[in-house]
C-alpha cells in the first residue's frame, strides 16, 4: 500500500472521528459491559483513555480544516495614490519623479530590466513600470525612457523599440493599509507564483524530506537529539515545514512537551488532509519574515518587496539565499540591522544551493559577490500620510463595515498626489517655525486641503505641522470661525440681485441688534470709514463695514442660502455677524466652499476614493464625478475676477513675494476676532488650496490671514508649480470703464479708470463699452485664419 | 443596426465619412466639423478615442472611467465634458447629463461646434426629463449656431 492510499484511509478514519466529535453525545456507545470487576476497571479506563484520546485527535482535526478549508488570513485593506500620468508637456522635474519612483517602491539598479526597477542618467530616467490592475482593466509593465528639459518631460518613449508614447501610467504607490487588531501584512500568493529556485533552497535547508515524509521526520528529529545533547543545548532542529507550519499557524511559541506532542499530531493530519503544495504555499504565505514598524512582515512576498523593493519572481539567488536564511531568525538575521551576521549566513545558504546543483557555479560566483540590499534609497510610504489615510477611512466607513476593511483584501484607489502631499507637508512645517520665529509665539498648528479645481479631487491633507503624529486631524476636525472667508457670499448674493462690481457701497458705521446678546457695532480691520466705494473694492480690501451694509441690504438669509449652496454644511443662523465670518468650518468644508468658486460656478463634490476593487481585482464601486452648476457662470465670473484683485491689489498682495503675478492667482484671506484664526483659501489654474493657522488652545495667534495662512499657501503653490489661472470671459459678459468719480474720497478707486466686466446689460450710466483685456496666455489669442478654418475642415 | 453601426464606426475611413455624412444631413447646406480633437496629440485624445469607442459598444463604466482618466491629465478639455454627458445621457441619468453638457459649454471656448452638440443633447435630456420647454429653448440655441 503507497502512502497515498494510506492517505485516504486515514484521512477518511481522522474524518469519521471528527465528525464523532462534533456528535460527542454518540461517544457513550464505546462503553460495554464486563463482568469482572478488575477488568471492568481495566477496560474502563483502557476506553476512556482510547475515548479520551480520540476524541482529542478528532478535535485537533476539525481545527486544522476549519481554518484550512476556510479563510486562511485576515487581509486588510491597502490603499493606494493616484497613479502617475506621464506624458510629454507635465510640469515634473527628474529629482520629483525619481521620488515618486522610490515612493512606490521602485529600486535604482544600473541594468533596468525587471519591473519596478528604475535609473536615471542626467536629465533621462529609465523605467519598467509593473503590472497594476485598475478600476478599467489591467495596466501591463512597461519599460519607458523619459526626457526632461527645463521643468517638464520633453518625451516619453518605449525603451524596447523607441516609439514615442503620448501617454503612460505607472502603478500607484501604496500609501497604507487597514490592518485587523492582530497587525500582520502580507502578499497571497499561489503555489505557481513560488520561484522554483526557492522552493529547492527552502526544502534542502529547513527540511529535506519535505517531499516525502509524512509530516514528520523521525530521522531529523533523532539527528537534532543527537547533536543537541552532545552541545547541551538546543542548536539544532528537526521540525519539518509541516510541523513549523502547524506551530505557526495553530500554536504558541511556548517550548513544551504538550505542544510538541499537538504540533507532531497536527502535522500528521495535516499532511493526512492537504497536498504537499497545498501546504508550501501556506507555509510560504504565513512565515515570519521581520518587522517593519507596528507591520509584521509574512510570507516571501511581501518580504521580497520589503527587503528587495522586488515581485518574488524577480529575485536573484543571492536574495532567495537572504530569505531562506532569515526563517531560522527572522530579527537576528534582519539584513538591515545585522547586515554582517546576515552575510554569514546568506554564504552557508549559497553553499547549501552550489552543492546541490540549484545554483551554477558562476551564478554562485556573482551571488557571493553581490550587495546584500541592493537599493541603497529607500523611502517608504507606508502609512506615511496619516491625515490623509483618516479621510479615507472615514469616507469608506459610509460604504463598508469594519470587518470588510480589515479582512477581505480590499483595494483602495485613491486621489492622493505624493508629490503634493509631501510639498504640503514640508512647507507647512517650515512656514509654523519661521511664523513662530516672527511672533514668539509657541504652539501654532495647521491644517491644509489641496484639491485638483475642476474635478475636485482631494490631492493632499495635513493634519497638523507633524505629519506623522495621527492625533488631533485638523483639516477634518478643527471647526473654527472663518473671519472673511464668507465674504464672498455676501458679494455673490449681492450680484445675482442687481449689484455690479462697480455698484457704490456704503462703508460707514452701522449698529444691529444681535439676538441674545449686546447691540452689535462691527468696525473696520484698520478702524477706517473709507465712505462710499464700489463693490470690488469692499471685497478686494475686506471692509467689514461695507459688508454688513451690503449684506443686510440683500438679506442675511439670502446670504445664508447662497453659502448653502456653495457648499458650506452643517447649521447656518442668520445673524448679522455671519455676514463677517461667524460661523465654524473646517478646512475640509471651506475647500467644498472655495471649490465651487475654483470651477466656475459648479458645485462638485470633493473625493478621495476613485474606486474600490476586490482581492480579485473585480471593481466592486467607483465613485464617479458629479457637477451641479448652481450658480450663472457670468456671477461667479465677476466675483473671481474679484478675487484676482485681492491678490494683485488687495489684502493678499504679500503673495507678490512668492508667486510671479502672472499666475494670477484668486483668494480671499480670512481673520478670526482677537487674531485666533489666520485663514486663506484660493486658487490657480489647476489647484485649490484652503490653509488654517491657530493654537489648539484657541488662544490668539498674532497672525492674519494675510500674515499668516498667505504665507503657508504661497510658498506652497510656489513650489507646486502651480498653473496660472486664466478666467475666459463666459458668454454674456460685457466690459466698460468706469471713470470712479462717483466714488467718496476715502475710496482707493476715486478718479481711477477701472476696465470692469458687467454682466450684459448692466452697465452703469456714464461708463465706456471697452473691449475686454488682453490676457497673458495663448489661449485668449484671437484664432489665426488657419485655426479658425481648420475648425471648419472635418480632418 | 447597433452592430453594422459599430462596424463601420470602427473604420477610421468609414468613422470619417460617417462624421461627414452625419454633419451633412443634420446641417443641411452648411459643412459643419465633427467634433474631433483639435490638438490630436494632446494626452487625452487617445484616451478620448478610447472612451467614444467604449461609449458607441455600450459600456458605459469602462468609458465612465476612461473620460474621468483624460480629464486628469487635461481638466479643461471641454470635449471630455460632453462625452461624460453623452455616458450619462446613454446611462438613463438625464439630470447629469444636463449639468455635464453645462459644464463642457462653459468650456467650449470659441468651439461652436462643441457647443452646438452641447445643446443638441441638452434638448435631447430636457425631453427625456419632460421639461418641453427647456428642450425647446436648447433646440433653438443649437440652430442659431
Amino acid at each position: 500500500m503507497n502512502w497515498s492510499e494510506s492517505k485516504k484511509i486515514l484521512g477518511k478514519f481522522f474524518t469519521d472521528i471528527g465528525n464523532r466529535y462534533k456528535n460527542l453525545g454518540n461517544a457513550k456507545g464505546f462503553t460495554k459491559k464486563t463482568r469482572s470487576p478488575f477488568k471492568h476497571v481495566f477496560f474502563f479506563l483502557l476506553l476512556t483513555a482510547i475515548a479520551g484520546l480520540t476524541l482529542y485527535v478528532g478535535y485537533l482535526d476539525s481545527v486544522i480544516r476549519q481554518k484550512f478549508d476556510g479563510k486562511r488570513w485576515s487581509l486588510p485593506a491597502v490603499v493606494y495614490a493616484r497613479p502617475l500620468e506621464l506624458f510629454k508637456g507635465l510640469a515634473i522635474t527628474a529629482d520629483l519623479l525619481e521620488e515618486e519612483l522610490l515612493l512606490a517602491g521602485y529600486r535604482q539598479e544600473s541594468d533596468v530590466k525587471d519591473p519596478g526597477g528604475y535609473d536615471r542618467s542626467g536629465d533621462t530616467i529609465r523605467l519598467a513600470s509593473r503590472d497594476f490592475h485598475f478600476a478599467d482593466g489591467l495596466e501591463k509593465s512597461m519599460q519607458l525612457t523619459v526626457s526632461f528639459a527645463g521643468n517638464r518631460i520633453e518625451s516619453i518613449r518605449s525603451t524596447e523599440n523607441g516609439d514615442t508614447l503620448s501617454l503612460a501610467r505607472l502603478d500607484p504607490a501604496r500609501i497604507g493599509s487597514f490592518h485587523p487588531r492582530r497587525h500582520e501584512d502580507r502578499i497571497l500568493i499561489t503555489r505557481k507564483e513560488l520561484p522554483e529556485m526557492l522552493v529547492r533552497t527552502l526544502t534542502e535547508v529547513e527540511d529535506k524530506k519535505f517531499t516525502s515524509h509524512i509530516g514528520l521526520d523521525p530521522l531529523a528529529i533523532l539527528r537534532a537529539a543527537f547533536v543537541n545533547l552532545r552541545a547541551g543545548a538546543a542548536v539544532q532542529g528537526g521540525s519539518t515545514l509541516t510541523q513549523q507550519l502547524v506551530k505557526n499557524f495553530f500554536l504558541t511559541n511556548e517550548r513544551t512537551l504538550w505542544r510538541k506532542l499537538n504540533e507532531a499530531v497536527m502535522a500528521l493530519l495535516l499532511e493526512v488532509h492537504y497536498s504537499k503544495d497545498d501546504i508550501l504555499t501556506a507555509y510560504a504565505n504565513e512565515i515570519f519574515l521581520g518587522q517593519d514598524g507596528g507591520r509584521a512582515v509574512h510570507g516571501f512576498a511581501l518580504a521580497s518587496q520589503f527587503y528587495f523593493r522586488r515581485d518574488l519572481n524577480d529575485l536573484k539567488a543571492d536574495q532567495i539565499a537572504v530569505l531562506v536564511g532569515m526563517v531560522k531568525g527572522p530579527s537576528y538575521y534582519d539584513p538591515r540591522l545585522h547586515p554582517e551576521r546576515c552575510l554569514q549566513r546568506r554564504g552557508v545558504i549559497l553553499d547549501v544551493m552550489r552543492q546541490q546543483n540549484i545554483i551554477t557555479e558562476l551564478q554562485y560566483r556573482q551571488a557571493r559577490e553581490a550587495e546584500l540590499l541592493d537599493s541603497s534609497k529607500i523611502m517608504s510610504g507606508f502609512n506615511r500620510f496619516p491625515a490623509f489615510l483618516d479621510l479615507v477611512r472615514r469616507q469608506l466607513a459610509r460604504d463598508y463595515h469594519e470587518e470588510d476593511l480589515t479582512s477581505d483584501g480590499l483595494k483602495i484607489l485613491t486621489t492622493l498626489d505624493p508629490r503634493v502631499q509631501k510639498l504640503v507637508e514640508y512647507q507647512l512645517a517650515e512656514s509654523i517655525a519661521e511664523l513662530e520665529k516672527k511672533t514668539g509665539r509657541k504652539g501654532l498648528e495647521g491644517a491644509v486641503v489641496v484639491s485638483a479645481r475642476e474635478n475636485g479631487e482631494i490631492l493632499a491633507v495635513a493634519g497638523g505641522r507633524k505629519p506623522l503624529q495621527s492625533g488631533f486631524n485638523r483639516a477634518l476636525d478643527a471647526s473654527r470661525p472663518v473671519g472673511s472667508l464668507i465674504k464672498p457670499a455676501v458679494y455673490l448674493t449681492a450680484l445675482t440681485n442687481g449689484y455690479t462690481l462697480a455698484s457704490p457701497v456704503a462703508d460707514t458705521p452701522i449698529t444691529l441688534a444681535n439676538p441674545g446678546s449686546d447691540n452689535w457695532a462691527p468696525a473696520n480691520f484698520d478702524h477706517k470709514l473709507h465712505g462710499r466705494v464700489p463693490l470690488l473694492e469692499a471685497l478686494v480690501f475686506s471692509y467689514n463695514l461695507a459688508t454688513v451694509n451690503l449684506g443686510i441690504d440683500v438679506g442675511v438669509e439670502n446670504v445664508v442660502h447662497t453659502a448653502e449652496r456653495l457648499g458650506a454644511e452643517g447649521e447656518l443662523i442668520p445673524y448679522p455677524s455671519f455676514l463677517l465670518g461667524a460661523v465654524s468650518m473646517t478646512p475640509l468644508e471651506v475647500a467644498q466652499f472655495y471649490q465651487t468658486f475654483a470651477s466656475e460656478g459648479f458645485y462638485v463634490p470633493q473625493r478621495v476614493i476613485n474606486s474600490v476593487l476586490a482581492a480579485d481585482n473585480r471593481l466592486l464601486q467607483s465613485y464617479g464625478l458629479s457637477v451641479e452648476q448652481r450658480f450663472d457662470p457670468q456671477h461667479v465670473f465677476l466675483i473671481n475676477t474679484a478675487l484676482q484683485r485681492v491678490m494683485s491689489e488687495g489684502t493678499g498682495t504679500s503673495l507678490s513675494r512668492y508667486l510671479p503675478s502672472s499666475l494670477q492667482a484668486a483668494g480671499k484671506t480670512g481673520t478670526s476676532d482677537d487674531l485666533r484664526d489666520s485663514w486663506f483659501a484660493g486658487f490657480t489654474g489647476d489647484l485649490l488650496g484652503v490653509v488654517w493657522l491657530g493654537m489648539d488652545d484657541n488662544q490668539p495667534t498674532e497672525l492674519t490671514g494675510s500674515s499668516g495662512a498667505l504665507l503657508v499657501w504661497g510658498k506652497m503653490m510656489a513650489g507646486l508649480d502651480a498653473q496660472p489661472l486664466e478666467l475666459d470671459d463666459p458668454p454674456g459678459i460685457e466690459w466698460a470703464r468706469v471713470d470712479g468719480t462717483d466714488y467718496g474720497t476715502g475710496s482707493n478707486y476715486r478718479g481711477r479708470r477701472e476696465l470692469l466686466p458687467f454682466v450684459e446689460g448692466t452697465i452703469p450710466g456714464g461708463a465706456v463699452q471697452a473691449s475686454a483685456p488682453a490676457q497673458t496666455g495663448d489661449k485668449s489669442r484671437e484664432p489665426g485664419i488657419i485655426d479658425r478654418l481648420r475648425k471648419w475642415l472635418p480632418w | 443596426m447597433t452592430k453594422i453601426k459599430k462596424i463601420i464606426y470602427f473604420h477610421p475611413v468609414s468613422l470619417l465619412l460617417l462624421l461627414l455624412l452625419q454633419a451633412l444631413l443634420l446641417n443641411g447646406c452648411a459643412v459643419v466639423a465633427p467634433v474631433e480633437e483639435r490638438t490630436p496629440s494632446s494626452p487625452a485624445a487617445a484616451l478620448l478615442a478610447e472612451a467614444e469607442e467604449s461609449l458607441q459598444a455600450e459600456d458605459y463604466s469602462r468609458a465612465e472611467l476612461q473620460v474621468e482618466r483624460a480629464l486628469r491629465v487635461e481638466p479643461r478639455n471641454g470635449r471630455a465634458w460632453h462625452l461624460m454627458a453623452q455616458i450619462r445621457y446613454g446611462q438613463g441619468d438625464y439630470g447629469q447629463t444636463v449639468q455635464f453638457c453645462l459644464k463642457s459649454n462653459t468650456l467650449a471656448d470659441n468651439d461652436r461646434n462643441l457647443s452646438r452638440q452641447n445643446w443638441k443633447l441638452l434638448e435631447k435630456a430636457y425631453t427625456g426629463m419632460g421639461e418641453t420647454s427647456k428642450a425647446e429653448e436648447a433646440r433653438q440655441k443649437a440652430a442659431a449656431l
